[in-house]
């Protein structure tokens, strides 16, 4: 009886969930994302938009829960220069494409929060993006 | 459950979802309307499609 290889993907819907960002000069910024309850995430990218007219470090980082008292990892953290964006998973310096796509991706369970974090950049105009954060994932039940 | 940091307070606050965007509204800590910050907005920058004059089209 020869052996079999199987690869199975998980199913569920397949989201975009697309969030306006807007930085204030000199003024860091806090995004959080999480999970509902009775649901998985399989993280499969993540677009943040530098919006200023100064570099930002852009920083994403999984906490356990919505409180966020316990990192779980940093995914990314990279300054990222005005006007472009950082784009997860990549393995650019520049972080401006996705690359790298993980296989498996980041698997999130209910009440973990997914933070983005704007650094201050310093004297800035400040700047607005509507799809300043992009969130791909299949969102599965429990 | 979606949050942002609000610039008056410093504080995490909700964000609305309008026209499947997830938007600024009104921060539940110090009451400011976070949609009323005046900020540039960044947009993508404009390709033109159009072939120039000296391009002759058949």
């Amino acid at each position: 009886m020869s052996s079999q290889f199987t690869f199975s993907f998980p199913g569920g819907a397949v989201k975009q969930v697309v969030t306006s960002i807007t930085l204030v000069n000199a003024t860091a910024k806090t995004q959080d994302t999480t999970v509902p309850s009775n649901k998985k995430w399989v993280l499969l990218s993540v677009k943040a938009v530098n919006a200023d007219n100064v570099n930002r470090v852009i920083t994403l980082t999984i906490y356990k829960e919505a409180a966020k008292t316990n990192v779980i990892k940093v995914l990314d953290s990279a300054s990222i220069v005005a006007g472009t964006a950082m784009q997860y998973p990549s393995n650019q310096s520049d972080r401006a494409k996705q690359t790298n796509a993980t296989k498996p991706a980041e698997i999130l369970t209910d009440g973990n929060t997914l933070t983005a974090h704007w650094a201050s950049g310093g004297a800035s105009a400040g700047g607005t993006d509507a799809d300043g954060l992009v969130l791909e994932y299949l969102e599965v039940y429990k | 459950m979606i949050r942002e940091s609000c610039p008056y307070c410093g504080k995490m606050t909700d964000m609305t979802l309008k026209k499947g965007v997830w938007v600024s509204g009104t921060c539940i800590e110090c009451g400011k309307d976070l949609t009323k910050i005046n900020v540039p907005e960044l947009t993508d920058a404009e390709i033109d499609l159009k072939a120039p004059p000296e391009v002759i089209l058949p």
